[in-house]
């Protein structure tokens, strides 16, 4: 073969292989091109105005809806708000008083009443004086469910109490200074005892506002209690009076019927079935932070930078209680680091 | 002779090509411009995307936020300063360093993200050129460890506009790529955002030791979630699901009701 024949050979050959090439190209880019999702500028722009006013129409409907939104209601206009639903709080203060009930725990102390008397039987036979201080009285106190209504910013409190399982502690000072035959025969006498009994059961209702408010970071519920008034009564046990008596029924004779007519069980009897009023303090109860607030720290460019927050409008509606607050972060710090 | 024939296979190759790129290139205007539109369409179609499941909601008769979740509302100005905050921000992906200095937020149906700046390309072929990234705010939750809502930012569209050096030389399409390139390789590395909302995941109840009351402080446990997120009106709406546990004493408290029968003073 010549070489003539041979270029023309390799010529023939590579215009076959370009012609090969360059229709497996062109049908490759026909596919390319007519793929079904491959649009024209034309029809991505037909596509584009379709989407606008499907945006436009679900915009208009979405805004009215949020407008609608009862719970929007009263929501403030700083670019940072936080709305808890009324329902939540409720659930919240009733889980945390039904649960903290139960470790609630009453202790009053140093209750003191005094009785005094004189004995006549023609003559002046004496006088008694009972003292009776009632060191201490220890109870479990239980709650009900409260009840729970909001508005003006605040919401009303009513909660059943009871005071149940309490034991009591007194001493019991008895002085008897005899008069006359009396004073003869039966001289002065004291009668020093501690008695214990246990605390009668009491049905109550604490009643008190719940207010709201503020620090900016932060929602503080506050309770604001009426003092709580307790009329407590406490029964000697048996085993106290039995203790009491061993020494009345030691003295005998005409003493004894003397010390008799001093009837110091009946007074005492009626000493402690007058029960004693106390009045328990309500307002070292602390505030409680629900728990979500503005965080007062965050993580700028891997930094902690300082989150301040002024608190703005503030309300309670019967459905929402909404904080506004303004923030800034302060990123000094971060901007001398650059 | 030899040189002839050459000559004719040269000029057959030449006359193909050039039909083959004459008919290629027959229809190329009805795409021009199709990188700005598909731009503009995928912004477009996140917001109509978002504002669907709202309205899907609403036709269903559910409310735009469960009844019992908190609801915070952020506007977007406010995102808008955060992430600036966190602008200038510089990746590198490839030979390609991408410096993103602006910011701009908008929650209509979406909440949107848009970061501009530069990039360059450095070495023996310099490119330089702006750069948009399009993208929203996604994967809301909360980050148990700091207490806060943190967010992540998604990339749906990287666009390189108004390229210099190499600009006559570089195509629409070697741009795209190289966007591409970028847009992928970007998302991973751009911050998370932490929005301040803090997000306690326990009440504390202070004890009361002093006085004729007392009571031991105790805790209510709390599960906190983000159930939904919405953007509209300029703002993005964040509900977060809120599950009450039972109370837990903290510490025990002080021992009360029991008499000491044995200590009774001694009669007078």
């Amino acid at each position: 073969m010549t070489r003539r024949a041979w270029l023309i050979g390799i010529g023939v050959l590579l215009l076959a292989g370009a012609v090969a090439g360059g229709i497996v190209g062109w049908s490759t880019y026909r596919q390319w091109k007519e793929r079904p999702d491959r649009k024209t500028v034309a029809e991505m722009q037909a596509d584009i105005d379709a989407l606008i006013a499907e945006r436009d129409a679900l915009r208009a409907r979405v805004d009215t809806a949020l407008q609608a939104d009862a719970r929007s209601v009263g929501m403030p206009t700083q670019p940072v708000r936080i709305g808890i639903p009324t329902s939540l709080v409720r659930t919240l203060v009733q889980r945390l008083i039904t649960g903290v009930a139960d470790q609630v725990a009453l202790e009053v102390r140093n209750i003191s009443i005094r009785r005094q008397g004189s004995i006549r039987r023609v003559v002046h036979l004496g006088d008694w004086d009972l003292k009776l201080n009632v060191s201490r009285v220890r109870a479990r106190v239980t709650t009900g469910t409260p009840t729970l209504t909001f508005g003006n910013n605040r919401m009303a409190l009513g909660l059943p109490v009871r005071l149940a399982s309490g034991t009591g502690e007194a001493q019991v000072d008895f002085t008897w200074d005899g008069r006359n035959i009396s004073g003869m025969v039966c001289g002065d006498m004291a009668v020093k005892e501690t008695v214990t009994g246990s605390v009668t059961p009491l049905d109550k209702r604490l009643t008190g506002t719940l207010t709201f408010s503020t620090t900016g970071q932060q929602l503080i519920v506050t309770p604001r209690l009426s003092p709580l008034k307790l009329h407590l009564k406490v029964v000697p046990s048996e085993a106290s009076w039995a203790t009491v008596q061993r020494i009345l029924d030691s003295r005998k004779g005409v003493c004894g019927m003397v010390l008799s007519r001093v009837d110091i069980r009946g007074s005492l009897d009626r000493l402690l079935d007058k029960g004693f009023d106390v009045t328990i303090p309500t307002g070292k109860v602390r505030p409680v932070a629900l728990p979500v607030g503005v965080h007062s720290a965050l993580k700028v460019k891997g930094r902690s930078v300082p989150v301040v927050a002024r608190a703005g409008a503030f309300t309670v509606t019967p459905d929402m209680i909404w904080l506004g607050a303004e923030v800034d972060i302060d990123t000094r710090g971060i901007v001398t680091a650059r | 002779m030899r040189s002839s024939v050459a000559r004719r296979v040269g000029t057959g190759l030449a006359a193909a090509a050039l039909a083959l790129t004459t008919i290629a290139c027959e229809d190329d205007d009805r795409y021009e411009g199709a990188g700005a539109l598909r731009e503009q369409q995928v912004v477009i179609e996140r917001e109509v995307n978002g504002l669907r499941d709202i309205a899907a909601r609403i036709d269903a008769g559910e409310p735009l936020f469960p009844a019992s979740d908190i609801v915070v509302a952020v506007d977007d100005t406010f995102v808008q300063e955060l992430l600036s905050a966190e602008l200038p921000l510089e990746i590198a992906v490839e030979s390609f360093r991408v410096s993103l200095t602006g910011v701009k937020v908008a929650f209509n149906g979406a909440p949107l993200i848009e970061l501009q700046g530069h990039v360059v390309r450095e070495g023996s072929v310099a490119v330089e050129g702006d750069v948009r990234v399009l993208g929203a705010l996604s994967d809301l939750a909360i980050d148990a460890e700091a207490s806060v809502l943190r967010a992540s930012v998604a990339v749906d569209h990287l666009a390189i506009d108004r390229v210099s050096g190499l600009e006559a030389f570089v195509r629409g399409s070697t741009l795209d790529e190289v966007a591409r390139t970028i847009r992928l390789q970007m998302a991973s590395r751009l911050p998370t955002l932490q929005l301040p909302i803090a997000i306690q995941q326990t009440i504390t109840v202070p004890g009361l030791t002093e006085g004729p009351v007392t009571i031991s402080a105790a805790r209510l446990p709390l599960t906190a979630s983000v159930s939904r997120m919405l953007a509209g009106r300029g703002r993005l709406w964040v509900a977060l699901n809120v599950g009450v546990g039972i109370v837990e004493r903290v510490q025990a408290a002080p021992v009360r009701g029991v008499v000491d029968l044995s200590r009774r003073k001694p009669k007078s």
